[in-house]
């Protein structure tokens, strides 16, 4: 019997092996195929694993914090902290979770410091403690409790620790009177950010937050995101110096109180910009929507010539390109742990489930700089995130309600360098005649010199009360010159008619890799340019302005209809695809699948005529569509011709099955 | 959350329904029985008294009768005269059952009873269907014999056995405490044959507003009837020989089966934005035709639309009828010419209603409706249902679906730790408190207790809490106890007599014994801990208060005197250390306690510097 068993597990054995060895013939030959064709992917460099969770645990993540013994605590939106062991599951084996705390109301942040977890919940500062090494927090101390009206929208976010030991939070505005639209500071402090020190002295710091979901800290400095809404045209990055406004006014309904370190007073802010607070002749309020053509709209950097205290965004995060709701910021200390950026920030998005990177530089003293996209494809909505020891970045992930790119609810994944090195632009900086392009490995010269290589623009947001703001006052720009440096990892891009406070979004469609002759794994990047650096400008000798030789094109003699209606072709997918990407539609629409906003065939269902598609493109109507939770913003930037193309596919799927 | 605020309304439109209420001034309403039951003005009921313990008690004072003449007996129920409450006062050989003068078939019967400690009595629906009356105060895992409990019978044949069916929470208050009871019962239904078509069924049961049963069946009747034969009509009777009960506000409504209809029903379809139902003269009909229902969606369109129906109304019996037809937009109802309700806009939503007297005849009738509201789903209702009859819909399930407003339900339990849970709570069910926290024990005993204040805002016994408003899509922060909740005071726990000396909440501590949360809180010169756990016979909290200076060696009397409140409200001395709050709860207490103020506006403290306060809270 001994003998048959020995005999029968060698047999298995050696059959394993086989396939083993098929397998591994397969495998590689597919490898060495795809390596002479495939285009790089995100995923070729940074990978996302996504950390099984234990059934009938929620774990829609208000924090994430990597602790010194090497677990990682996750705080979740029902109110549990949850300590999990081998998050990244060395040798093979399941994290293991335990509960370290409950019942926290719907906590937005978790940090550690000196043996303790804080947690930002909606009404206080909360600081966790295990006094007596169970591995439960037994002592909930409440550091200091803010006041609430209780309306669901009074979120509040945080702690950032901050280099002294104290603490900021945020805190979101209510919604809902009579004016649904307009944010509102109902109770002390909300749409503020607070500091706070260990024993519970509160100091109000800044006010202008709308919802202030994301924040983070650099060279010791404050830096927070919002969303885009009443008075945020689009999402991005400020920079929060003690005192300052960042741009809503809900919360200069306290300014006046000798406590406050801001200013400026609601009655001064609304003398000078139009509130739009009109009522209709049934007594009602009228919501307040973008006025198109508007002859002299009001900008950030104009309200600040008026209210020094106005704090423009350091870093625009264009609504629609980079993110829909803007979350956490972190910034890579893992001195090249996590690839080529270190030093660098890295911004969270909710809605479109993905990650950008910004670059900061000081420029005349104040913060400025630059986006790009960086990774997307997390399974749900990225809130939170922080790098553990090893250059892990873990995200905390929900869309709780929101709805988001990744289709889960909720979840816990971490991003890993997988030691690639991407073609990226590593940084950009502003220079006195333009941009200098800084790369992660050297650039082909012949595409660099050509000017066809860069698509730019330039445009900036209105600040107004209402939700979101197209681009406006958008200009294509052509670079004059560039210049390559020797080894070919910087280039200098020159151009004429830079305007301060807007941004410059270069695309730089025709550059290669010297070595690969691939292009750049994101090609576009997305500069602030509050401030243009004064200095020397390169001297036109220096620049080379190189055109692409033009293919010899048949040209094809279209003959037109002499009829006088216009007949729309219905453009094909691949026709149209460009189009929808360079608008930015395919951040919130897919054709077949509910995302941030319906499917392109449901659009299709509801019967619209092709120019009734382009007026809502226009002006979208989003009580269309009540079960959608997220307003389409007006997008007036995509011109007419476009529109039409995309309506009359959008209105093509209708027939197809 | 729309549409569940649309559902919650609209069905609270159709719950409205008037009612008989059982005289009390005399027994005229009821058959003769030995005189166990009397009419009386006024019922006191000790807490912890037991009926059953009385002839011991006899005894004791046969051998004791010094100690009887120092303190008298406090009896278990002292009565006074008057009318207003029905009392069963059984003694040996008069322990009748009390039944009706009428007959019922489906009933409706809202009640408020108030028993002893060991009483048990029951009401039986047509005297046949017992729902059980018991003295369950504090019983965590409720059975059929316990109060609200639908009684067994007593076969062992399995085809005409029936084991009762138990209460799905104890929602039992204690001795003493007046509880609140609704049946809607259903009769059994029988063929010309008199065979029976369809059980007795309980259609909902609710004790103290916590759901107890709901649309459950009974095929036989249970213990103790009248008669063992199911009928269509039979008497109410209450149970007589069990004990001391009493009850008040007996309210009851006895449906007859609905006889209205409609015949003639046509419906005209219009698409495109209107602003008043005047513009549909105008408008263009897409489609027309005949339907048995009203139903909206014969536009066929999700908004922007207009429906237009008219039909006739047959009345058989002259009585009043109220009307509901539920819309999305706006619509308008007209009987006979002339309009019963209206809301003439397109972008509102709600409950078209109105009541009118109604000779036998037939009823030109005509419903419209617009919405130009793409938040709002299309809506179309139309109910009709008078004070004796079930609403009788005349709409399609789709037209006007309370299944459409029914979502998974995120609830929350204690398992074996208890379990805290932060979220905002609605004071008695009105005021948003922000800082709140739900604290659930194994025991079945709960509570919310508000940090902000520093006091025990509410506490109930039962399921823990529903999070579903917390959690689900985005939330409002709240949850809702799951039960008969006890609000205690809307106040603060400790007070200063300086006023820049407010206690603030420092948090709290688990307790590493009994898992439960230890709250904190100070001044600039006293601190306190307070610990609310569940008292082992879970009929309450054990409550005590730790109050000590912030520096060791204080000058008591030097700082400002500080105060801490047990109670609020209505409060009465029921013995010394014993109060009775808001006729719902009581506080208990060894330690030194004042009683001040009057009427409603009472408050029941006790100064704190140095101290430990111990408490009972028992509901």
């Amino acid at each position: 019997m001994v003998t048959l068993d020995t005999n029968h597990m060698k047999n298995i054995t050696s059959t394993v092996r086989l396939l083993f060895f098929f397998c591994g013939l397969l495998g590689g030959s597919e490898l060495q195929a795809q390596q002479k064709t495939k285009t790089p992917q995100e995923s070729d460099y940074y990978r996302i694993t996504t950390l099984p969770v234990p059934e009938g645990i929620k774990l829609e993540g208000g924090g994430v914090a990597a602790l010194p013994n090497g677990k990682l605590a996750i705080a979740t939106r029902r109110g549990d902290v949850w300590m999990v062991e081998n998050p990244t599951m060395q040798g093979g084996r399941n994290p293991r979770y335990k509960k370290f705390a409950m019942g926290l109301h719907e906590p937005l942040g978790l940090e550690y410091k000196d043996g303790s977890l804080y947690t930002a919940q909606r009404g206080e500062l909360t600081r966790l403690t295990d006094t007596d090494g169970d591995g439960f927090a037994d002592e909930y101390y409440t550091v200091y409790a803010w006041p609430l009206s209780a309306h669901y929208h009074e979120y509040s976010f945080g702690p950032v620790i901050a280099e002294d030991g104290s603490f900021w939070v945020t805190a979101n505005v209510a919604f809902g009177d009579e004016e649904w639209w307009r944010g509102e500071s109902r109770v002390l402090w909300r749409g503020w950010t607070l500091r706070i020190t260990e024993d519970g002295e509160m100091t109000p710091w800044a006010t202008g937050m709308r919802s202030p979901a994301g924040y983070g800290q650099f060279e010791g400095e404050l830096f927070y995101t919002d969303n885009q809404g009443d008075w945020k045209g689009s999402g991005g990055v400020w920079h929060v110096p003690k005192g300052s406004f960042t741009g809503h006014p809900a919360g200069l309904k306290w300014s006046h109180l000798p406590e406050s370190p801001v200013n400026l007073t609601a009655d001064q802010f609304y003398a000078k910009i139009d509130k739009r607070q009109e009522r209709a002749s049934n007594g009602r309020y009228i919501k307040p929507e973008n006025i198109q053509k508007e002859e002299n709209p009001d900008f950030e950097y104009q309200v600040k010539e008026m209210f020094p205290e106005m704090q423009p965004p350091a870093v625009v995060l264009p609504h629609g390109i980079l993110g829909i709701s803007n979350s956490e910021i972190v910034e890579d200390k893992s001195s090249g742990n996590f690839g080529p950026f270190a030093g660098q920030l890295f911004v969270g998005d909710q809605g479109q489930s993905k990650i950008m990177r910004v670059g900061l530089e000081k420029v005349g003293g104040q913060y400025q700089g630059v986006a790009f996209d960086f990774r997307s494809g997390f399974q749900s909505g990225v809130m939170r995130m922080d790098f553990d020891t090893q250059g892990n970045l873990y995200v905390g992930e929900t869309n709780r309600g929101w709805g988001s790119a990744g289709t889960t609810n909720d979840g816990l994944e971490y991003l890993t360098w997988t030691g690639r090195t991407p073609f990226e632009m590593k940084m950009v900086k502003a220079m006195p005649d333009g941009f200098e392009i800084e790369f992660t490995m050297p650039v082909d010269r012949t595409s660099a010199e050509y000017l066809d290589s860069y698509f730019s623009k330039s445009y900036i947001y209105k600040f107004h009360p209402v939700y979101g703001s197209p681009q406006t006052n958008v200009k294509e720009l052509q670079p004059k010159g560039v210049k390559l440096s020797e080894d070919g990892l910087k280039l200098r891009l020159v151009y004429e008619g830079l305007r301060p406070y807007y941004v410059h979004e270069v695309v730089l469609t025709g550059i290669k890799a010297a070595e690969t002759g691939q292009g750049l794994l994101h090609p576009a990047f997305y500069y602030t340019l509050n401030k243009i650096p004064e200095g020397a400008m390169l001297p036109s000798e220096e620049l080379v302005a190189k055109r692409k030789p033009k293919k010899k094109v048949v040209k094809r003699v279209v003959k037109k209809k002499p009829t006088g209606t216009k007949v729309v072709a219905v453009p094909t997918y691949k026709e149209v695809e460009p189009l929808l990407r360079n608008n930015t539609c395919v951040a919130c629409h897919q054709e077949n699948k509910r995302v941030v906003g319906p499917s392109y065939r449901a659009i299709a269902g509801r019967n619209y005529s092709n120019e009734r598609i382009v007026e809502l493109i226009y002006n979208p109507e989003p009580k269309n569509w009540p079960e959608y939770a997220t307003p389409m913003a007006p997008m007036p930037n995509v011109p007419r011709s476009e529109a039409l193309a995309i309506a009359a596919w959008i209105n093509s799927l209708d027939d197809k099955p | 959350m729309k549409s569940l605020l649309l559902g919650a309304a609209l069905l609270y439109v159709g719950g409205l329904m008037a009612q008989d209420s059982l005289q009390l001034a005399d027994l005229s309403s009821f058959k003769p029985q030995v005189g166990n039951w009397q009419i009386v003005g006024g019922v006191e009921i000790h807490p912890f008294k037991d009926i059953h313990k009385k002839e011991q008690a006899k005894k004791k004072r046969g051998w004791f009768k010094k100690k009887k003449k120092k303190t008298p007996e406090v009896k278990a129920v002292t009565t006074s005269p008057g009318t207003g409450i029905l009392i069963n006062l059984p003694t040996e050989g008069r322990t009748d059952a009390l039944i009706t003068d009428w007959e019922h078939g489906d009933l409706m019967l809202e009640l408020e009873v108030m028993m002893p400690k060991g009483s048990n009595s029951g009401i039986y629906l047509q005297g046949r269907y017992e729902v059980q009356l018991y003295d369950s105060w504090g019983v965590q895992y409720p059975k059929f014999s316990d109060i609200g409990g639908i009684y067994r019978n007593w076969e062992n044949d399995p085809a005409t056995a029936f084991a009762g069916i138990s209460p799905s929470a104890n929602a039992a208050r204690p001795p003493g405490v007046w509880q609140k009871m609704k049946i809607h019962f259903r009769a059994p239904r029988f063929d010309q044959q008199g065979q029976k078509t369809e059980n007795a069924r309980f259609v909902y049961v609710e004790l103290n507003g916590v759901p107890i049963h709901e649309n459950v069946e009974v095929p036989h009747a249970t213990g103790g009837p009248i008669s063992q034969e199911e009928v269509a009509s039979g008497p109410l009777m209450i149970q007589g020989d069990h004990g001391e009960v009493a009850f008040r506000n007996i309210k009851y409504t006895r449906f007859q089966p609905a006889t209205v209809s409609v015949s003639d029903l046509t419906y005209k379809a219009y698409h495109g934005t209107f602003n008043s139902i005047e513009d549909l003269e105008k408008a263009e009909v897409v489609y027309e035709g005949k339907s048995p229902f009203i139903d909206v969606r014969v536009a066929e369109k999700e908004n922007n639309y207009g429906v237009f129906y008219e039909g006739v109304l047959h009345i058989d019996k002259a009585d009043d009828y109220s009307f509901l037809a539920g819309y999305g937009g706006g619509g308008r109802l007209t009987l006979d010419g002339k309009v019963l309700d209206e809301n003439n806009t397109a972008w509102s939503w709600g409950g078209l209603q109105s009541t009118v007297r109604l000779e036998p005849g037939r009823y030109p009738f005509t419903l419209a409706t617009i919405k130009s509201a793409g938040w709002w789903p299309p809506v179309l209702g139309f109910t009709i249902s008078t004070r004796s009859t079930e609403p009788v819909d005349f709409h399609t399930e789709e037209s006007f679906s309370r299944l459409a407003y029914i979502v998974p339900r995120i609830l929350v339990e204690p398992e074996a730790r208890p379990k805290m849970l932060r979220g905002f709570v609605r004071f008695e069910g009105e005021k948003l408190k922000s800082h709140t926290m739900g604290v659930g024990t194994p025991e079945g005993v709960h509570y919310v207790y508000d940090l902000e204040s520093g006091h025990l805002l509410g506490m109930w016994r039962g399921y823990f809490v529903d999070a579903t408003p917390m959690w689900r899509d985005r939330g409002n922060g709240s949850f809702n106890p799951q039960g008969d909740v006890n609000w205690t005071f809307d106040g603060r726990g400790f007070t200063s007599s300086a006023a820049d000396q407010r206690f603030r909440s420092t948090g709290y501590t688990v307790d590493s014994k009994t898992r439960m949360p230890v709250f904190h809180g100070k001044n600039a010169h006293l601190k306190y801990a307070e610990h609310i756990r569940p008292n082992t016979e879970g009929t309450g909290l054990d409550i005590t208060v730790k109050v000590t200076p912030v520096k060791e060696n204080a000058d008591l009397t030097s700082i400002p005197v500080a105060t801490y409140t047990l109670a609020e409200g209505e409060i009465k001395e029921i013995e010394p250390q014993l109060y009775k709050v808001n006729n719902r709860y009581y506080v208990k207490t060894d330690s030194n306690v004042r009683l001040n103020g009057s009427g409603d506006q009472q408050r029941l403290s006790a100064a704190v510097a140095s101290t430990t306060l111990n408490y009972n809270i028992l509901w």
